[in-house]
């Protein structure tokens, strides 16, 4: 996939902008505060209606002014044209289009334009508690699987109803137990649905996780994943099947059942997976050096790319925030050879274009777009 | 405020509480009516009282209605060993118009939802059991929805001692979509296609 033009209106300080990109490697640049980043979250709202950061959507539009709205011009691989607009009106539904159709909701586009996204807050990967992980997980899957999409919003949707019935028997003693175990039921029909898909994934990922670290650090580190389900047992090298897993998550539920009546909040279920990083023999978390968090980190995204090109069949667009403050000059230097075999289209917000540019011998392939104060200056 | 007269601001404050009317549209409509003869405003207000005023619910399937019994209910061409489950009155509209349909219909006035502390006493569940005893077949027609789809099968369970045949639409309807906005087709489609529960 590769955009060819964006049109930014009242999207934080960005007040009407029509930019275009160049098919490979564009660098946005401009003093902090500029608007860089934003033009990487108008790409993240085209494809999957959601900005990378935490924030909410009232947030994203422009001070004084009532909604923002970005459209998105591009081709697919097989050059045929994708277009997608987002409007958003303070108050009302976000409104979506593309030449997919109309009014459409933002499980319909997930995955129709992949991007690949690295921010230094995704360090959280390696570094942080097992919901960071869940997270790079659900995102990676829900661009690859609109089954898995479904799935996991209705187990997310069942966990707040099922939490519900159990917090008002913990308050008032008072249940519905026929309501209980058809939460229950769902609740564990699509919780299978999604820890199978997560354990399918992990396997399809770790030969594309293992070699882009490989090529990252040229060294002989033996990294691997290890998915690790809650309340379910498993031998690691045997295929688990859909009934294995939900005769499982029932006879936890069983178990559990007394305490979470005592409790009054569910305490089995994927909401409490993790995966474990590993570096050798340890614990990524626990045993990486900085430098070999950094390489992991981009192994794992570089291994996304690789993974979602393979099943979407779609070149995912690679978008990187404000990576290389963070990186040496080597590393760096590392990273951008890499990106630049991966034929794909790349966003880069930098605050220094010189140091960047002098990584590169050859630059007649890369666009700069110069911000100031929410504007594009040539 | 922003207008020269009290009358206009309360009636855009009347018109922007109707669902998808904003403030915009409903001062459109404000001003249309002051371009409209004295006859128009008369007739809007007389049928906005006969509205109120006539209509009911019908005390057997709970749609609306200006006699009680509904036509519906009172039809001796329907079938009334099938029953069809909907949500809101709009969706028994919709299923009419498909003229596939030859039951006769339940509306529950809502669906449960546990977070929002909407429980069966809050719909028309018990008012449902009470008609069974003559039905052979239910079919649930309530929206692709996670609370539609708990609804459906919590009232399955309820009802199963009846020794009633139980079915809901098949999910023709996109997730997330309602009845209310699906083509004909569709829901004859869905309707067709029935799956027992
Ligand atoms: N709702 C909003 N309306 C107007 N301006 C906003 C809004 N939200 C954020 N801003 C401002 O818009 C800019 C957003 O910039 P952005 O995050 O894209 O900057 P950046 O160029 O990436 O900066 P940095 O180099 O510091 O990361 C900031 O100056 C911010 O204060
Ligand atoms: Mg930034
Ligand atoms: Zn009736």
């Amino acid at each position: 996939m590769k955009i060819h033009k964006i049109h930014i209106v009242n999207l934080r300080n960005h007040a009407d902008n029509l930019i275009e990109l160049s098919p490979s490697t564009n660098i946005i640049h401009g003093s902090n505060g500029s608007g860089k980043t934003t033009i990487l979250e108008s790409v993240a709202l085209a494809s999957h209606s959601k900005s990378f950061q935490p924030t909410d959507d009232k947030n994203l539009i422009r001070w004084a002014e009532n909604r923002y709205f970005v459209n998105v011009f591009a081709d697919y691989d097989m050059d045929i044209a994708y277009e997608i607009s987002i409007n958003y009106n303070r108050g009302s539904r976000k409104q979506i289009n593309s030449s997919k159709g109309e009014n459409l909701y933002p499980k319909d586009i997930i995955g129709e334009m992949p991007i690949v996204i690295l921010t230094p807050d995704y360090k959280a990967i390696t570094f942080g508690s097992p919901q960071d992980r869940r997270q790079f997980i659900d995102t990676v899957l829900s661009q690859a699987s609109k089954y898995y999409v479904d799935a996991i919003l209705k187990q997310k949707k069942y966990l707040k109803h099922r939490n519900a019935i159990l917090g008002q028997f913990a308050r008032e003693h008072r249940i519905d137990e026929k309501l209980l175990a058809t939460a229950t039921d769902f609740f564990i029909s699509y919780s299978s649905d999604v820890i199978y898909k997560r354990f399918q994934f992990i396997n399809e990922f770790i030969p594309f996780f293992k070699q882009s670290y490989a090529e990252i650090t040229d060294s002989a580190e033996l990294v691997e994943l290890k998915y690790k389900p809650d309340s379910i047992e498993f031998n690691q090298f045997s295929k688990m099947e859909k009934s294995e897993i939900s005769e499982q998550l029932v006879k936890a539920s069983k178990n559990l059942y007394q305490n979470e009546l005592r409790r009054g909040t569910t305490l089995f279920g994927p909401q409490k997976d993790d995966i474990d990083i590993f570096i050798n023999q340890g614990l990524a978390k626990d045993a990486a050096s900085q430098g070999q968090h950094k390489s992991l980190l981009i192994s794992l995204k570089f291994a996304e790319f690789e993974f979602l090109k393979t099943v979407v069949r779609e070149t995912p667009i690679i978008l990187l925030d404000d990576i290389f403050s963070e990186l040496d000059a080597a590393r760096s230097q590392k990273v951008l050879e890499l990106l630049l075999t991966k034929n794909a289209q790349t966003l880069i917000t930098v605050t220094e274009p010189d140091k960047f540019l002098n990584w590169q011998k050859d630059k007649s392939n890369f666009k700069i777009i110069s911000l100031s104060e929410g504007r594009i200056v040539t | 405020m922003n207008y020269t007269s009290e009358s206009i601001e309360k009636a855009i404050e009347i018109f922007s509480s109707f669902p998808s009317i904003g403030k915009k549209t409903a001062q459109r409509l404000t001003y249309f009516l002051l371009r409209q003869d004295d006859s128009f405003a008369e007739k809007m207000s007389k049928v906005i009282i006969d509205l109120k005023h006539n209509v009911r619910f019908c005390s057997i399937c709970f749609n609306y209605t200006e006699r009680d019994p509904c036509p519906i209910c009172s039809s001796t061409k329907r079938d009334r060993s099938i029953l069809c489950v909907v949500e809101e009155p709009n969706d028994v509209v919709s299923i009419e118009k498909t003229n596939d349909f030859y039951g006769l219909y339940h509306v529950l006035h809502g669906v449960m939802n546990p977070l929002e502390g909407i429980s069966q006493d809050d719909i028309k569940v018990v008012e449902l059991i009470s008609r069974l005893h003559d039905v052979e077949e239910v079919i649930f027609a309530l929206n692709p929805s996670v609370e539609g789809e708990l609804t459906t099968h919590y009232i399955a369970k309820l009802i199963k001692p009846f020794g009633v045949k139980i079915s809901r639409i098949a999910s023709g309807v996109p997730m997330g979509s309602s009845l209310e906005f699906s083509d004909d087709a569709t829901i004859a489609r869905a309707l067709e296609g029935r799956i027992a529960i």
